[in-house]
């Protein structure tokens, strides 16, 4: 889809051809999904998180600037949904008597499958900032640049650099200390479902 | 030190392959939900216009001149294009059922139809419900300004290959509509597609409109030292109205005596629109430029001003 196609698209869904509005999920929900499954370490949250992407990306339309790709804004909202679903998190662990996972009643393979594939990186996950999960992501899952990391967190790329080497560091640091040495491409099973 | 190139990173995350999902059918769901929900808003206010051929030419007036409306002209003075707040009373008895067959009709003029080709389809629906839809096909794309210009050669339309000598045309798509139907041409159409898409399993019935490419609407984007400009014609003989979410706020200027509506938004990028007559013609060509925020306005009003030569 070039970007003659996209705006063309996009000037028909603000026209009220909402139908045309498919053409952009089929395009982009991959790739938003994969991002929102490694800032959020659970599959179920994921899908919903992307759908929820996708609703806000149709409400805002009309407010996205030509200047920026479209693809930057999309991650844009992905990234400030997956950063309120993390806070979220952090609060309910405070008030367990209000929240409650559904666990006991979802089948079991439901359950292993929701689990992130590795617990290893989970855990290590759990202890970057929602900023440094998703430039972590977004540098070595979508394989971004930085001009294009910067735009979809609006900072200064130069930083951005900067502050990726540190994440990276951390990252790697926190990971050699969880796995004890082992294989980092090995699949883990979880037991429980903690993540924050 | 690089671990080269993080590869390392790159095998611990790209190690599995995730299964994939779809969302698109709840998402399109609740989307469709909140339009019988939010109608008024859905015709949101839109840096990138394209608009709602109604079919009728109004005789300029005082009454036009109110401060909720933004207008232009034609040289015979007949007001050819209206801005205005979207009220819901401009799509009267539009029911979800027809919306969903408004829809669905699009989707088959997608799927069915070439590029430039256009047709009508009976919609039936619950009990006795149902509608004539005019849908077209996929837009014709031009990867150069020589095959633009050669497929709108004498139409009165101008195709530049660059804007102020340093924005570049970089595509263009175009979009023709079909003739229109005069009041007993749809009604009898109307009729004998009803009665076929009734009877048949699919309940929809389609024909072929002749598309004579009198009416169109193109968009041309050029590009040039970081910025963007969409350059948006439509060629059509009749008055176009656009509705806006909110009250439209264009200023009308004056160009070279002809009258423009210009606007900026926030973002900083501007934007220009203007009729040009088509010497010995009943059609005008509704002109719409919009330029990112390093163009400046002197520039936008050039450009337009190119187009009217």
């Amino acid at each position: 889809m070039d970007e003659i196609d996209l705006h063309q698209i996009i000037t028909d869904i603000l026209n009220g051809d909402t139908s045309q509005f498919e053409k952009l999920m089929h395009r982009y929900q991959r790739q938003i999904f994969l991002y929102c499954y490694h800032m959020l370490g659970h599959y179920a949250e994921a899908e919903d998180s992307t759908q929820e992407v996708f609703i806000k990306a149709f409400r805002h339309l009309s407010k996205y600037k030509l200047e920026k790709p479209f693809e930057a804004w999309l991650y844009t909202i992905a990234s400030n949904n997956c950063v309120d679903i993390i806070r979220k998190r952090r609060l309910v662990k405070y008030l367990p008597f209000l929240y409650r996972r559904d666990e006991h009643n979802q089948h079991v393979d439901q359950v292993i499958e929701d689990n992130y594939y590795n617990e290893h990186v989970l855990r290590v996950m759990s202890k970057l900032t929602p900023e440094e999960r998703s430039l972590l992501i977004l540098r070595c899952v979508e394989d971004k640049s930085y001009q294009e990391i910067g735009e979809i967190m609006r900072q200064n790329s130069t930083s951005l650099r900067k502050k990726f080497e540190r994440t990276a560091a951390k990252f790697r640091k926190y990971h050699a200390q969880t796995t004890g040495g082992l294989s980092n491409g090995s699949r883990q099973q979880s037991r429980s479902q903690n993540h924050i | 030190m690089d671990h080269d190139n993080n590869q390392d990173l790159k095998t611990i995350f790209n190690h599995i392959n995730v299964p994939g999902i779809d969302v698109t059918k709840s998402v399109m769901n609740q989307l469709e939900e909140d339009k019988m929900n939010n109608r008024g808003k859905f015709f949101a206010k839109y840096k990138i216009s394209t608009l709602v051929i109604i079919g009728s030419l109004l005789v300029a007036s005082s009454a036009f001149a109110a401060a909720h409306l933004s207008t232009l002209t034609n040289s015979k003075g007949d007001v050819v294009y209206e801005e205005k707040k979207f009220e819901k009373s401009a799509i009267p008895n539009n029911t979800k059922g027809k919306q969903v067959r408004s829809l669905k009709a699009n989707r088959l003029g997608q799927d069915l139809l070439k590029p430039g080709q256009a047709a009508a389809i009976y919609m039936a629906g619950d009990n006795s419900e149902g509608e004539l839809h005019v849908v077209r096909g996929s837009r014709l794309e031009f990867s150069d300004s020589a095959s633009l210009r050669n497929e709108l050669k004498g139409s009165g339309a101008r195709t530049f290959d660059k804007l102020q000598d340093k924005y570049d045309f970089v595509g263009s798509s175009l979009s023709y509509y079909p003739n229109q139907l005069s009041d007993q041409e749809e009604a009898a159409l109307t009729d004998q597609l009803e009665q076929e898409a009734r009877n048949s399993k699919q309940q929809y019935a389609m024909k072929m409109l002749d598309v004579s490419k009198e009416n169109w609407s193109m968009i041309a984007r050029y590009k040039g030292e970081g910025q963007t400009i969409l350059v948006q014609p439509i060629r059509t003989n009749n008055m176009l109205r656009i509705h806006l979410a909110e009250e439209p706020t264009a200023k009308t200027i004056t160009v070279d005596g002809v009258e423009m509506l210009y606007s900026e938004y926030e973002s900083g990028s501007k934007g220009v629109r203007f009729i040009y007559n088509i010497p010995n013609s009943d059609f005008h060509i509704n002109y719409y430029i919009e330029a990112t925020k390093g163009v400046t306005k002197d520039e936008l009003l050039a450009m337009a001003k190119a187009y009217l030569q």
